[in-house]
């Protein structure tokens, strides 16, 4: 009952910003209920019947956690999950007010989270996961994290405080740091020889300088990709499906949530079925999204960190049409564009977003042809879209966060299920 | 022929945690705009620092600069001759630290983490760190600085100073290359600071 006026003010809250502005109030109703009823986040979380599956890391969480639920779901299981742009504390209490009874009650029988590296930490204090997954370490949010090492020691605190099986990446070693501090039973995910020595791009995992350790078997792996086509290993059984994304990356999301589900659903698990379910599976919005603008198919990037930066660059087409390249205010410190190789990037045709000068400079510097550099955004985004069609490939945005929340909300996507595969 | 400069980029792989080396990069493309040439040239356990035009000590995280330090003890020292020396250097946030200990034979101590954006002198740079140092100090001819990442691309007339100070060019000589990413450079940092 505690929680009642709480949930209440939220629910108007939410009302109220979808009011007056469509699409948007996904923020707001979460951070005043946090501050209302700062506990009932924690009570929500302990009430499923099957308990609570984290997966965080630095990237690939959205991915990972999308097929895990699609897979879950298929197998008829009820799942409770968070929307990809809600992963932080505060998003959850969002989830929770809009999916929840006025008590605090969220519908499923199991919860299947991602969880931001730091706030997961701070969750798992409280509601110990069933189970946890811990995708990789890569350089990311230095003004936030200051160190990856410190990343890998919360990392380290959601792997000692889950309750049963922890899953890691075979293939980074700092989860094999974090799986030598644990006692859990410990299952690993990971790319075959092949895969790792034909990538695009190499996965550099942040790295430790500490001695290395020697890689472990794999239960799933990633065997051989084409293309959008993957051959896995889950438990000495092969299966082949496409993947909704170009890239080793997403390879590696869909060997990750094939083993987090056959951990979820033990004996259940379906192989053929989840091979299924993920040769259907659209990407998440901004990975590698392709829509149809103007009549038009464009391509939407999402790139967050240098890592995803570097492994969607190097991951591009070989046929690209114009390029609109937009870094928004979520880009707080703008130096770490300039770890990145950008020798994939012959040329932009548009910069822009808040943090345009510093995405132009870093691109002038790197021999990128620039042809617009735009301030403003939506000038920009009217300009781009309004480009006649290329003679090859698509259109494609890369950009940031922000620029991306900015520009779904401006050209009206405000669905964030509304993705097909391309 | 035309000399071809020489720049070190110390251990990139363990002191560019914050694009650090971008700095030689825009030293480099700066001069290569003005018709003079420089090469950038990964170095680790290096035997003849005085060989490079310029040496870059960038920043690294904790444990990369315990592995560098292990591979390579007298690292800060022989980059101190080098600043005794009136040789051109630039030290970055960790690599400051250590270096103006090692001038200074004292320790420097640290204080309240900051993640900011400041302007000391019209340098504008990010400043992630707990060390207690002035923000940018010159000796000689070395920058040493706690803001990370490519200072000198967000200001272009302190890596000209560099330049001139070095005698590698005359860099009164402008084109669109170099008035294009001054603007943006100057956009930049002005940006930095809005809301």
């Amino acid at each position: 009952m505690f929680y009642l006026p709480a949930l209440l003010i939220g629910r108007l809250i939410r009302f109220a910003v979808r009011f007056v502005r469509p699409g948007g109030g996904s923020a707001l109703p979460g951070l005043v209920v946090s501050k209302l009823a700062p506990n009932l986040v924690y009570k929500s979380l302990n009430s499923f019947k099957d308990g609570l599956v984290v997966i965080t890391g630095t990237a690939g969480k959205s991915t990972t956690t999308k097929m895990v639920v699609a897979v879950v779901r298929a197998h008829g299981k009820e799942v409770f999950t968070n929307p990809s742009t809600a992963n932080i504390q505060q998003g959850f209490f969002s989830t929770i007010v809009r999916h929840g009874d006025l008590f605090g009650k969220v519908p499923g029988s199991i919860a299947i989270l991602e969880m931001d590296e730091g706030h997961a930490a701070r969750i798992v204090s409280k509601v110990k996961p069933i189970t946890s997954v811990i995708l990789n370490v890569f350089e990311d949010q230095l003004d936030r994290f200051i160190d990856p090492a410190l990343v890998r020691e919360k990392l380290a605190q959601v792997a000692k405080a889950t309750e049963g099986t922890v899953i890691l990446n075979a293939d980074d070693q700092n989860c094999l740091q974090i799986a030598s501090s644990l006692d859990n039973p410990i299952q690993y995910f990971g790319l075959s020889e092949k895969v790792t020595q034909s990538s695009a791009s190499h996965m550099d995992y942040a790295q430790t300088f500490l001695a290395a350790i020697a890689k472990p078997t794999a239960q799933s792996i990633a065997l051989d990709l084409d293309g959008l086509n993957l051959e896995v290993e889950i438990s000495k059984e092969r299966t082949s499906f496409t993947l909704p994304s170009r890239g080793t990356h997403f390879a590696l999301d869909a060997v990750a949530a094939m083993a987090c589900a056959k951990q979820i659903l033990g004996h259940e698990f379906d192989l053929e079925l989840a091979a299924a379910v993920l040769n259907e599976l659209p990407p998440v919005f901004s990975r590698g999204e392709v829509r149809n603008i103007n009549g038009e198919a464009c391509e939407f990037i999402l790139v967050q960190n240098p890592i995803s930066m570097q492994l969607n660059l190097d991951n591009l087409p070989k046929h690209l049409g114009q390029v609109m390249f937009a870094i928004g205010r979520d880009v707080h410190d703008p130096s770490w564009m300039w770890t990145v190789d950008y020798s994939a990037l012959k040329n932009v045709h548009t910069v822009t977003g808040f943090n345009y000068a510093d995405a132009a400079l870093v691109l002038s510097y790197n021999d990128v042809g620039i042809e617009v550099i735009e301030p403003e955004y939506h000038d920009a985004i009217d300009s781009f879209f309004a480009l006649p069609a290329p003679a090859e490939g698509m259109k494609t945005v890369i950009y940031s966060a922000d620029a991306m929340r900015r520009l779904r909300r401006y050209m009206g996507f405000t669905d964030p299920e509304d993705v097909e595969r391309g | 022929m035309a000399k071809i400069f020489k720049f070190a980029a110390l251990y990139p792989k363990h002191l560019d945690l914050n694009g650090d080396h971008g700095n030689l990069l825009v030293l480099q493309k700066r001069l290569a705009w003005r018709g003079v040439s420089a090469d950038i040239v990964s170095v680790t356990k290096p035997t003849d620092l005085e060989q490079f035009d310029f040496v870059l000590l960038g920043h690294g995280s904790r444990d990369a600069w315990a592995e560098v330090l292990r591979i390579d003890p007298e690292l800060i020292s022989k980059v101190g001759k080098l600043v005794r020396a009136s040789k051109s250097v630039m030290a970055i946030s960790s690599g400051y630290e250590l270096l103006i200990e090692e001038l200074e034979s004292s320790s420097v101590s640290h204080a309240n983490h900051v993640s900011e954006f400041r302007v000391v002198d019209k340098v504008v740079g990010y400043v992630n760190s707990d060390l207690v140092l002035p923000e940018i100090q010159q000796l000689n001819q070395t920058v040493m600085t706690l803001f990370h990442g490519p200072v000198l691309a967000k200001n272009p007339e302190l890596a000209d100073q560099v330049i001139s100070k070095a005698g590698w060019c005359d860099v009164v000589i402008r084109n669109l290359e170099i008035d294009s990413v001054n603007e943006l450079a100057s956009a930049s940092r002005r940006i930095a600071f809005e809301d």
